[in-house]
């Protein structure tokens, strides 16, 4: 802390005067950051299509962050939670990286059967190595369930 | 699934699941679990391409797998409802599908042709 230079803090003492709107600020942006985070997983995740709805979370974390870093810069030199802050801000973009390293990890739902559609016939081998079409289960509802194997 | 398959039986609707594993690990898979409904082998992934459930290289080895997905197909063979969950950990509930089975128009015996164009209407033009 004392040893900030001034090379980093040109103008410390327009700082203090903004002292309360950079901490104001700065809280929302992180606050923003991790909502937009915590909703995603908790909640976006579990809709139907969810990858479609990512880049929505995506972007409120990078707004909340740049809200974040701004006025990281409008902090009073002195704020004693000024470290804390920055340990804040980091945990934001190692959010950030993580929801888009995560989503980028998604299939896009591009390409995929839609409701409405016929569903495009099969005939594959059930587990006794007989082969058994679509047909068979039609006459009542279906539920078709894809699953990734490698168990 | 298999805890609540009697609910979705009863529900009047069928369960089938797809893998891209071979017929021998999906046979082992039911016997181990206990599945009631079968899981049919798509070894050369040539359906989950059909329906677009490819998970391109997301297997072990950079293989195709297909992702986690979830349709609900009614009588006649026509997607109703879907599911494509992003997150593997986090499939569709039973709850939710057994919702949404019983959302489905009942097709009762003796529904006319008539009444069946008119409900699959919609789809048959992006098929």
């Amino acid at each position: 802390m004392t040893r900030i230079s001034g090379k980093e803090n040109p103008a410390p003492e327009k700082v203090t005067v903004h002292a309360a709107d950079g901490r104001r600020l700065f809280w929302s942006g992180v606050l923003l950051a991790l909502l937009s985070f915590v909703s995603y997983f908790g909640f976006t995740l579990n809709l139907p299509g969810s990858a479609g709805y990512t880049w929505i979370h995506e972007r409120l974390v990078e707004v909340g962050a740049v809200i974040a870093v701004l006025s990281w810069w409008r902090l009073p030199p002195r704020f004693s939670t000024r470290i804390g802050t920055g340990m804040a801000v980091a945990v934001a973009a190692l959010l950030l990286g993580y929801v888009h390293l995560y989503s980028s990890m998604l299939p896009s739902t591009e390409g995929v059967i839609q409701v409405g559609q016929r569903a495009p016939v099969f005939s594959l081998a059930g587990p006794d190595g007989e082969s058994v079409g679509l047909e068979t289960f039609l006459g009542k509802p279906l539920i078709l369930i894809f699953y990734r194997g490698y168990w | 699934m298999q805890s609540r398959f009697e609910d979705i039986r009863e529900a009047g609707a069928e369960l089938v699941a797809i893998s891209v594993d071979t017929v021998e690990r999906n046979a082992k898979v039911g016997e181990s679990l206990g599945l009631d409904f079968p899981i049919l082998s798509d070894v050369d992934t040539a359906v989950i391409k059909a329906w677009g459930v490819v998970d391109n290289e997301g297997g072990i080895g950079g293989a195709d797998i297909a992702r986690p997905a979830t349709f609900i197909l009614d009588a006649e063979g026509v997607i109703r409802w879907r599911n494509l969950t992003s997150n593997w950990r986090i499939r569709s509930s039973p709850e939710e599908i057994i919702e949404a089975i019983e959302k489905l128009p009942v097709l009762p015996h003796g529904t006319s042709d008539l009444q069946l164009g008119r409900m699959h209407h919609n789809s048959e033009g992006d098929s």
